[in-house]
């Protein structure tokens, strides 16, 4: 039996038993071939199709293939949408959403079931998506998981970093050339992970994981590269958010462009704008970490003379207080000396001169005072008012009293 | 009191603790600003900064961390293999 048949080109051929054209109950056709045919021909014939209506009767059977039904005031459609298309759902429309359906309107052979095949579900409005993202975003909220004081620092100096991404991805390049270049201590442990895709979340999580397990990781940078809200998804998953947020190491979260936001950088430790921006935050910059270093080596060299100087300023102070004193000790002692002066003026022999004596001077300029000092014969010089006078002992007699 | 530059976070060791010496080395300075230290003690105080210092540049200038992937084995453990393909170091 040729499923061709209705479709063939109508002409009837008298064979020994009629082929079955329906057209009589000795030719009448089969169930099996009155469903396929009729599949065929609303394949062939109808297009895929945007269909709008309102959803109900939403059912999430255990293989993932989700089945409902749009309805308007008039009719309904069954619909069926496959787990291979369901997955991508961010989350199950409500029962009366308004919702448009691509996909292919066709037959259900074995129950004759006209129904639509459907390959994309889009709310109308603000979209599945955002419905999703709102929904548990609040959920999140209410239970304090954007909270601030979550957020946990940074490490200043880590020495083992670990990335959760893509072993293929541009995220990882990016992330790899900023480490290597502005921190290159720094060891990079790859975990790597499905960014995208059915099973994505689950791949991420399992990656997170090992990422913690790695003895002395100090950081994990989360990224991939931009994409489609549907490629971002998975980073709004409930089940990766919240591995995200109860990662044991500190998250430094990148996903896609700067405009998107997921759940995953808002629970994260740090949110970073790009995959290179996350590598930055991560590590710190060598010229920094060298300047630092400088900063306290010129520390050192300061306080050391700042020692030094304390201790100079100390010998300083004597050298300035010293002079004084001594100062202060010789005017005194000047003074003093002005007043003996003063006194001994009286008994100076210009003095005594001025009065009409004169005083004998040896060679040396001493005074000869007592006869023992001369010699007969002697030179020496007679020191009197206006000059001296060159004389010579002649003799030398000791007076009376001094016998 | 003069004591030999200490070693002991000399970068010849494998596990030098850089973060370590960086406190250490605040910690110096500080010292080496407070007034209770004798000239002889901030002398030695200097010498074991600027030993750290050099320590901290030459571990600087050595390091170079390595890029490997981390995947987990059958048993459960975690593994590690040269991550060679995605070195960005030709770029």
């Amino acid at each position: 039996m040729s499923p061709d048949t209705l479709s063939g080109e109508g002409q009837i051929e008298f064979f020994e038993t009629p082929r079955p054209d329906g057209r009589s109950a000795e030719t009448a056709i089969s169930v099996s071939l009155l469903n396929h045919s009729t599949k065929k021909l609303l394949e062939e014939r109808v297009p895929n199709l945007w269909i709008r209506g309102e959803l109900t009767g939403w059912k999430a059977h255990p293989s993932g293939h989700r089945y409902f039904a749009l309805r308007d005031e008039d009719a309904q459609v069954d619909c069926v949408m496959f787990q291979g298309d369901a997955w991508r759902l961010p989350t199950d429309p409500d029962e009366g959403m308004e919702v448009a359906v691509h996909g292919r309107p066709t037959l259900f052979e074995r129950r004759g079931r006209f129904q639509v095949i459907v390959r994309q579900l889009e709310a109308s409005g603000e979209g599945l998506w955002r419905i999703a993202f709102e929904r548990l975003r609040k959920t999140l909220d209410a239970e304090g998981l954007f909270d601030p004081s979550r957020k946990r620092p940074l490490p200043v100096f880590p020495r083992r970093i670990a990335v959760v991404t893509s072993r293929s991805g541009a995220a990882l390049r990016d992330v790899l050339t900023v480490l290597r270049r502005r921190s290159p201590w720094v060891d990079v442990s790859l975990c790597h992970s499905a960014v995208q895709g059915d099973g994505a979340s689950r791949s991420i999580r399992a990656a997170l994981e090992r990422a913690a397990r790695i003895e002395g990781v100090d950081a994990i940078i989360l990224t991939r590269g931009g994409g489609s809200v549907e490629d971002l998804w998975c980073f709004n998953e409930e089940a990766t958010v919240r591995a995200v947020a109860a990662c044991p190491v500190p998250v430094i979260c990148a996903i896609g462009h700067e405009v998107d936001v997921t759940l995953s950088e808002l629970v994260a430790d740090r949110r970073a704008p790009t995959p290179s921006v996350a590598a930055e935050l991560a590590a710190p910059d060598i010229a920094v970490v060298r300047s630092r270093l400088s900063g306290l080596s010129g520390g050192l060299a300061r306080g050391l003379r700042r020692r030094v100087d304390r201790g100079r300023d100390r010998l300083n102070h004597f050298e300035r207080v010293l002079p004084r004193i001594v100062r202060g000790r010789v005017s005194a002692a000047r003074a003093r000396l002005g007043g003996i002066a003063g006194r001994m003026n009286a008994l100076s022999p210009l003095a005594t001169l001025e009065r009409g004596y004169s005083v004998a001077l040896d060679a040396e300029g001493s005074v000869l005072s007592r006869i023992d000092q001369f010699a007969s014969g002697e030179h020496f010089t007679l020191r009197v008012r206006d000059g001296s006078v060159r004389a010579i002992a002649d003799e030398i007699e000791r007076s009376e009293e001094t016998k | 009191m003069t004591e030999a530059p200490d070693r002991s976070g000399d970068a010849a060791a494998g596990d030098f603790d850089f973060e370590a010496a960086l406190d250490e080395l605040e910690d110096i300075v500080r010292s080496l600003d407070g007034d209770d230290v004798g000239l002889d003690e901030a002398i030695a105080l200097f010498r074991k900064g600027l030993a750290r210092v050099e320590s901290a540049n030459a571990w600087l200038d050595a390091a170079s961390g390595r890029v490997e992937e981390v995947i987990e084995a059958s048993t459960g453990a975690l593994e590690s293999r040269a991550l060679d393909d995605v070195d960005p170091a030709d770029d």
